[in-house]
């Protein structure tokens, strides 16, 4: 069996090897040859390592898989003592102990973190803490579609923009303050969302994953050739709009303006989870999983879907809308760049690695999807540029997204469950084989 | 009239491409993301053979044969990566819930997309001149319409392709297969049929189909880019939403139509919102008629 | 959205609860003859293909009443009809005395009509308490403002909603059962909890689409004591099933179907013996069906 299984791994390897090949493995050098007065530039077929390297990780991932097998099995086994034995109580307040204990230290950690260390260096981390809670709000707000009602949003990037757009205009023109631009944003954001939600949620769940990609392109293409009200592609002018948040003057005598920010994005995060944790334990709620769980039974049992959908979709734009303005308003100054398809796939990313439906797991895969790439923007771009020679200035942004498509993959193959799996969606996905054998 | 012909040929292109994603979603039941990278690297796989075989003296010795011999190579690699692609990302998952193969698909479209940049780099890569003169300098203008060899080339391969694919369907037994299949996997299956390799089939004819697409898509625009397929993809997908999905026929009258709407749009109201188009037609259609223009009334069984 | 005057609280009527109830009950068992349901004419046609033609059904107030016939006979797709997942062809359903034809399925069980379905469609990613609860879901009215403050109001509808559905395991006798995945019950035990579900919604009359369907013995004669009960809580019934042991022992009325048309109706003992039934399921030469 093991032979067998080195050699599938091994022939998988060589088929990566040819497959990648002509695109990874044939690249071309151009020089320059100067004879006499005229120069000619010369193409040069080069090898490269490419194909090799990704072989090899091919084969290598086959043979940790034949480690991994009788490993996870021990895991398994190991794991269903525990839970025998905390289901005999007794293991059970230890648990909660120590849970309770991370929980606390974590608490501690995020909100003494502004006021670390050296002046440079926590404004450096509060940065990085307030772009970690944007996208932690946006994924909250995705999770409603995608991991309750069970409705795939691909351009979910367009209620960001929005958000932003319409703060940032109506600042600059009519001088908005930031508190009620806070709201006119995410509810304009969520008038999309249901103007966009009337017409397409009556359709099949993939057709909607196409529509709403559509709309996400649709409102980018809008925001660069309304040129005259969005600045098209030169962005709106910035100085008025950044740091304009209001807030008492104890509070703005005090730590510089990052931290306003950090804080504002914490707090925004926190009544975010409070709320949507009683909606997700009350009657929409509900209605929304059995949507996800089975529409046409969820019908019949009274449930008006498509309300609910549109429900759903309203909310989930409002989230994004109110993240948008905070962008707006942090970052001063932005292009309808910001708004790439690529934003909405690493906020789905975020979602299906935290675990669909799950409060827990979607913080954590917004926060690891952000942290992860972060702490590694210096590593790989060296190790890609020794290994791929074209790739000289190879950024953090650009590898980034192959391999969160490698991620996607991979969870819906591996967890689909995601990380922190929610109670409820666990089941959904298809854990029901390993619950029903014990 | 030139703006209806331009868009004829933009649109049998989008008929290439909506056929597989058709095909595809006839049988799966899913929308194969990553069927629009498919389509971009048969455009680079191309290139790539061109400049090999300009590089070991091939050129030389004759053009057209260096064309075809790239467009059946881009042909063949991409209907390994197609067959691949499902391999690897769509078959362990055919049991589970609707929304977890569209997701596996969307990070598959999204690794190639990348992959491919970091492979072939950002910046957009060049059809090799005299390969492409050799189609574009002859033209013709019949009925006042400026047309020139490869638009020809284009409209003329795609109905070639067609007519293959009607014939495969409805005339082997493979063909038969795939539309069993499409009615009802598990009947297939108990019928004899095996559906693994029906359903690779159906990958590897459509992977083959956007490659040429994409090979001709890249002489036509004169270079290709990474982030090519995604767009295009998405269009295509449109035409076969369009046309009514699983409907063979319909992706071809929807990526002609799609084609069309667009060339008059660009005519007749504003070029900056090109890429629109496409979507406004979708959504428009989709409130009209769910099942799309060919597409017939599915009874939602309970 | 709710109709609150016709609200029947068989199974849970305490005085505490926080939805308004009705004091009278109207109607009681031994009160026959009164048209709950009546069901004229009848059509669903796909494409070509007549599932069902002109078909006339009138179910009294309080009676089991059974509708059988061989697979294909349409009779899923008359459930379907009624209960707005499909849009009749032709014809015309009162319910209570209202039209209620081509209405959508979520007001459907608003005015009193509760299904259950042949291939069991519960929500398999919800415990067994919550599946009950979303049954409740048309007779609450709490919306998103009401969860996100949790107003009084809200929390009180909620508590409420909690305990009924835990009667309602109680009834079916599930409720050891509450915390676990719908989909790791026992078949049997899904289909209870299909019929649990569906009361929550307190119907007026309770469609059962094969609830016999895949059970043994056992689960059979209990569920037949199901059924009674409910009966006995003055509860309207139609049923399709192919048990022969159920339906002739419990239906007061039975309605044969093949291929889309009713071919008899009458009392078990008429619908027996009746030579175009026989026919149907047996071929000519047998005189009744053997029980």
């Amino acid at each position: 069996m093991y032979l067998s299984r080195l050699k599938t791994s091994f022939l998988a390897a060589v088929w990566i090897l040819i497959l990648t090949f002509p695109l990874a493995g044939i690249g071309t050098r151009e020089t320059k040859v100067v004879t006499g007065e005229e120069s000619t530039i010369k193409q040069e077929l080069v090898l490269r390592s490419g194909p090799f390297l990704l072989a090899g990780v091919v084969f290598a991932c086959g043979l940790l898989w034949l480690g991994v097998k009788p490993l996870g099995r021990v895991i398994h086994a190991v794991s269903r003592r525990a839970r025998n034995l905390s289901a005999r109580g007794g293991f059970m307040i230890w648990k909660r102990v120590v849970l309770a204990g991370l929980m606390l230290a974590v608490i501690v950690a995020v909100l003494s973190m502004p006021f670390w260390g050296s002046e440079r260096a926590m404004r450096k981390y509060v940065d990085l803490g307030v772009e970690v809670w944007l996208y932690v709000l946006l994924a909250l707000g995705l999770n409603i579609t995608i991991g309750w009602t069970g409705l795939l949003v691909l351009g979910y990037v367009a209620f960001f923009c929005i958000g932003a757009y319409v703060y940032a205009i109506l600042s600059i023109q009519c001088g908005l303050p930031f508190w009620p631009g806070l709201l006119v944003g995410g509810l304009s954001a969520s008038i999309a969302g249901i103007l966009l939600g009337i017409p397409s949620l009556r359709l099949r769940g993939d057709y909607l994953a196409i529509v709403t990609l559509g709309f996400g392109e649709t409102i980018r293409y809008l925001m660069q050739n309304l040129k005259s009200v969005t600045g098209g592609m030169q962005g709106l002018p910035n100085q008025d709009i950044s740091g304009t948040i209001a807030v008492p003057a104890w509070i703005s005598d005090g730590p510089p303006r990052s931290v306003h920010y950090y804080f504002l994005t914490l707090t925004l995060v926190v009544i975010v989870v409070l709320l949507l944790r009683r909606l997700n334990n009350s009657r929409i709620g509900r209605a929304w999983v059995a949507i996800r769980e089975d529409e046409v039974a969820a019908q019949a049992m009274g449930i008006n879907t498509f309300k609910l959908k549109v429900l759903a979709f309203a909310l989930s734009a409002f989230v994004a809308g109110m993240a948008g303005v905070v962008f707006a308003a942090r970052i001063g100054y932005f292009t309808p760049d910001a708004f790439k398809f690529e934003t909405s796939v690493l906020v789905v990313a975020m979602v299906i690695l935290g675990g669909m439906g799950s409060i827990p797991g979607v913080i954590a895969g917004a926060a690891l999807l952000w942290l992860i790439p972060w702490a590694l923007r210096d590593p790989i771009p060296r190790f890609l540029s020794t290994h791929f020679p074209a790739m000289e200035n190879v950024g953090i942004e650009d590898y980034q997204l192959a391999i969160f498509g490698g991620i996607l993959v991979l969870m819906m193959i591996f967890r689909p469950q995601g990380l922190i799996p929610s109670r409820r969606a666990s089941y959904e996905m298809g854990l029901e084989e390993e619950e029903e054998s014990r | 009239m030139q703006s209806l012909f331009n868009g004829l040929v933009q649109g049998a292109v989008y008929a290439l491409i909506a056929l597989g994603y058709t095909m595809v979603y006839g049988i799966l039941r899913m929308i194969n993301f990553a069927h629009g990278e498919v389509y971009m690297i048969g455009a680079y796989l191309s290139v790539v053979t061109l400049s090999l075989l300009t590089a070991l003296g091939f050129a030389a010795v004759s053009v057209p044969l260096c064309l075809l011999v790239s467009l059946a190579v881009a042909m063949v690699f991409c209907a390994a990566h197609g067959f691949t692609v499902e391999r690897a990302a769509y078959k362990p998952l055919r049991q589970s819930h609707l929304l977890v193969p569209l997701i596996s698909a969307v990070g598959m479209s999204t690794f190639l997309q990348n992959y491919v940049m970091l492979a072939q780099g950002k910046a957009p890569r060049d059809f090799p001149h005299e390969f492409r003169e050799l189609l574009v300098s002859r033209t013709f203008e019949p009925f006042g319409v400026r047309v020139n060899l490869l638009e020809l080339v284009i409209l003329g391969g795609t109905l070639l392709m067609l007519v293959l694919l009607h014939l495969f369907v409805t005339r082997t037994n493979m063909g038969k297969a795939m539309r069993a299949t499409s009615q009802d996997m598990k009947m297939a299956s108990l019928a004899g049929i095996n559906v693994d390799r029906v359903i690779s089939v159906t990958f590897v004819i459509g992977s083959a189909l956007a490659a040429a697409a994409g090979v001709m898509v890249c002489m036509y625009e004169k270079n290709t880019c990474f982030d090519r397929g995604y767009l295009a993809g998405l269009k295509a997908f449109t035409a076969a939403v369009l046309g009514g999905i699983g409907n063979l026929p319909g992706a071809v009258v929807g990526g002609l139509l799609l084609g069309i709407v667009e060339s008059l749009g660009i005519w007749l109201l504003s070029p900056d919102y090109k890429d629109v188009y496409a979507f406004i037609v979708l959504i428009l259609v989709l409130l009209v008629r769910p099942t799309g223009l060919l597409g017939e009334q599915v009874a939602d069984k309970s | 959205m709710c109709p609150g005057h016709d609200r029947r609280e068989f199974f849970f009527s305490g005085t505490n609860t926080a939805v308004p109830q009705d004091a009278q009950n109207p109607t009681t068992v031994a009160q026959p003859a009164r048209p709950l349901l009546e069901v004229t004419s009848l059509s669903k046609h796909f494409g070509g293909l007549k599932a069902v033609e002109a078909v006339d059904l009138t179910v009294n107030e309080g009676a089991i009443f059974a509708v059988i016939g061989p697979n294909g006979a349409g009779k899923t797709t008359i459930f379907n009809c009624l209960t707005g997942l499909y849009a009749p062809t032709a014809g015309r359903v009162r319910f209570k005395g209202r039209d209620i034809t081509g209405l959508k399925p979520h007001k459907v069980i608003a005015v009193g009509m509760a299904r259950t379905f042949q291939n069991i469609r519960l929500f398999g990613g919800m415990t067994v308490l919550e599946n009950v609860m979303v049954g409740t879901h048309c007779r609450m009215t709490g919306g998103v403002a009401g969860a996100l403050l949790r107003t009084p109001g809200a929390k009180r509808e909620e508590s409420w909603c909690a305990r009924r559905a835990m009667r309602l395991l109680e009834f079916v006798k599930l409720e050891g059962m509450a915390d676990q995945w719908a989909r790791n019950l026992p078949y049997g035990s899904q289909r209870r909890l299909e019929i649990a579900r569906a009361l929550a919604a307190e119907p007026d009359l309770l469609l059962l689409d094969e609830p016999a369907a895949g059970m043994n013995p056992a689960e059979t004669d209990e569920l037949m004591k199901l059924i009674l009960q409910i009966r006995t809580r003055n509860m309207t019934i139609l049923l399709i099933e192919h048990h022969m042991k159920v339906v002739m022992g419990i239906s007061d009325r039975i309605a044969v179907l093949d291929y889309g048309m009713k071919i008899a109706e009458g009392t078990p003992a008429e619908v027996r013996c009746n030579p175009r039934v026989v026919e149907a399921y047996l071929g000519k030469d047998d005189a009744c069906l053997e029980i």
